[in-house]
């Protein structure tokens, strides 16, 4: 779209992908059983071709902890990284408020409190399922009365989606409250599950959550400048050809299911979703289209360091969701005074 | 297309909730006219302007644009035809003055194309006539509220369509930057036939540029026609209940409004 090739943006794209493929082969290497970063690649080529001989000589309980225990957690923390920076963008582009997120129109909540019924009803029908789905069906479920509530005359504001959001929210924060105070006993697996964890992945979260993730990425990039254009407001937009109604229900709905996906699978992870777009933006500008990638990328980075300093670093496996919000809350902090003295890029 | 009326809005109404804004609304604008939409604040203008671009739909009654239904058109095929320079715009996240003129080209550009050699010519070309080269790689957000203006008309001139659609487009305009707008909207009209319908409060900027006047009041038209035959001591005692004086400005060969300031 512009006149000047955007080298900049080409060399961080490379940049960050290349970071992406290193931290994900250094933390499989990292824990209590140390692998070297050659072992891990003959063991993700054995798997891969299915020809055992590359396997070699090494140890033979090497590649079940590569396989089976490391890799589903470290693919399923770099995509879940990865959607919540991408729903954060979406959020943001179409509220156009810096503070738009998940929690924002209460889809964390909605689906924290879908979790908390699973896990409190004790449902088990479909097995390790069971807790996701229904995750899941409460966050659309929020999404859904969130939108319904904020609708006037068939078209949708953004202040009264943020409003509604936060109502919605701050309901279904006292429902969960209520849960926890019913469950007595289980009590504890409520309020794990709701810090967030990865500690649980497995593969088929794996195919879950980057299936969605690759879905929302094309209809955002589709969508990408009709994005930008939206953010110079409704009157404006319509008057550019974009059908601001249409474009703004679909983004949002795209953005909610992968927030909820990835909300379903691991917890309440905060911050990524909010800091990550935010600091992407001082580097690459407001397009979306660049935004975008650069975002998903470094989401993906930055929850997998913060996974496996809880998991191979830290003594004790601290909750993600608890090490996200005590780096991320500070920094947030820090954004928000620069931001105050006008050193802002907005 | 040059006999085809352009818009014609047949019993138009459009309430918000229960409150009516726009009543009754029968009107005729030609192609290749100055059309000023005059009025009092919180009359109705603004959503007249909403419903001509399809930003709002009408309660009741028809909109007709080129003899076909309004609803009809795709946001694309009217960003094609209509540009509207909106009273003010959120600056989002800080684009470059060039970005947000390029965006006028929005409508023109298939998705994933980038721009043509045809749309950098027609976006250099607005900003060159707008006077805002300079500021190209501003970013909006930084810019004073007259240079938003500015930019914002520089998107809908490289916007390049038939009609444009002003809604007091010079209000934080100084009035060089003012008569810069309006002398080239004035030949846009005569020199490419294309159609101005601009939203003005300055009475005596609508007596020198407009060909026709519609004067709005309470959501109703109360009278429309050549400006030289509706702007009357009379109408605007009417619309505005103050007095004025409407006399020929030998120095512009114009109308001009003089007010009555207070009682001698």
């Amino acid at each position: 779209m512009y006149r000047h090739p955007e080298k900049k943006f080409l060399l961080l794209t490379v940049a960050l992908v290349m970071c992406t493929v290193v931290a994900i082969i250094v933390s499989t290497g990292m824990g209590y059983m140390e692998v070297l970063p050659g072992d891990i690649l003959r063991v993700i080529g054995a798997a891969v071709t299915g020809d055992n001989s590359l396997l070699g000589d090494i140890d033979p309980t090497v590649p079940y902890v590569v396989m089976d225990v490391r890799l589903p957690r470290i693919l399923t923390a770099a995509l879940v990284g990865a959607g919540l920076a991408l729903s954060g963008v979406i959020y943001q582009g179409i509220l156009l408020n810096p503070l738009a997120d998940p929690y924002t129109l209460g889809i964390s909540s909605g689906a924290a409190f879908g979790a908390s019924l699973a896990l409190l009803a004790n449902v088990t029908m479909l097995g390790h399922f069971s807790t996701p789905l229904f995750a899941f069906v409460g966050a659309i479920l929020t999404l859904l009365l969130v939108m319904r509530l904020s609708t006037f005359n068939g078209q949708i504001s953004a202040q009264t989606l943020i409003l509604s959001g936060v109502i919605v929210g701050a309901i279904l924060s006292a429902g969960i409250s209520f849960l926890k105070y019913l469950a007595d006993e289980q009590v504890a697996i409520i309020i794990f599950w709701l810090m967030g964890s990865f500690a649980s992945s497995t593969w088929n979260g794996v195919m879950l959550v980057g299936a969605t993730l690759l879905f929302g990425t094309l209809v955002t990039l589709y969508f990408g400048r009709d994005l930008n254009i939206m953010s110079l407001g409704r009157r404006s937009s319509d008057s550019l050809g974009v059908e601001t109604a249409k474009v703004r229900k679909i983004l949002l709905l795209t953005a909610s299911l992968v927030a909820a996906v990835c909300v379903a699978v691991t917890g309440i992870i905060g911050f990524i979703g909010l800091i990550v777009p935010h600091l992407m933006r001082y580097l690459v500008g407001p397009d979306n289209r660049k935004l975008l990638p650069v975002s998903a990328l470094a989401g993906a980075i930055l929850l997998l360091l913060a996974d496996t300093i809880t998991r191979a670093v830290l003594p004790v496996e601290v909750p993600i969701g608890v090490l996200t919000a005590l780096i991320g809350g500070p920094f947030f902090c820090l954004i928000f005074r620069q931001k105050q003295k006008g050193k802002s890029y907005e | 297309m040059s006999n085809k009326a352009l818009f014609t809005l047949i019993d138009v109404s459009f309430a918000y909730g229960t409150s009516p804004v726009l009543q009754d609304i029968n009107l005729t604008l030609q192609p290749g006219k100055f059309y000023g939409l005059i009025g009092p604040n919180g009359c109705g203008k603004t959503t007249f302007l909403d419903l001509l671009t399809g930003c709002k739909k009408q309660m009741t009654g028809t909109v007709l644009f080129q003899e076909k239904d309004l609803r009809s058109y795709s946001k694309q095929d009217l960003a094609r035809q209509l540009a509207l320079v909106p009273q003010e715009f959120d600056t989002g996240f800080g684009f470059t003055v060039e970005e947000i003129v390029l965006m006028g080209r929005h409508p023109h550009i298939y998705r994933f194309s980038s721009p043509s050699e045809k749309d950098w010519f027609f976006v250099d070309q607005a900003m060159e006539s707008i006077g805002i080269h300079d500021l190209r790689d501003r970013y909006t957000n930084s810019l004073s509220g007259g240079q938003k203006q500015r930019a914002v008309v520089a998107r809908a001139l490289a916007q390049n369509t038939p009609v444009l659609l002003f809604d007091e487009a010079t209000s934080s305009l100084d009035v060089k930057y003012t008569l810069q707008i309006f002398n080239l909207a004035r030949e846009l009209v005569r020199d490419e036939g294309r159609t101005v319908i601009a939203v003005i409060h300055n009475l005596n900027l609508a007596a020198a540029y407009c060909d026709y006047s519609i004067f709005m009041k309470n959501g109703r038209i109360v009278e429309h026609g050549p400006t030289l035959q509706t702007m009357t001591t009379e109408t605007i005692a009417e619309v505005f209940d103050v007095q004025a004086k409407v006399v020929f400005d030998p120095f512009n060969s114009t109308q001009q409004i003089s007010f009555k300031y207070w009682e001698q």
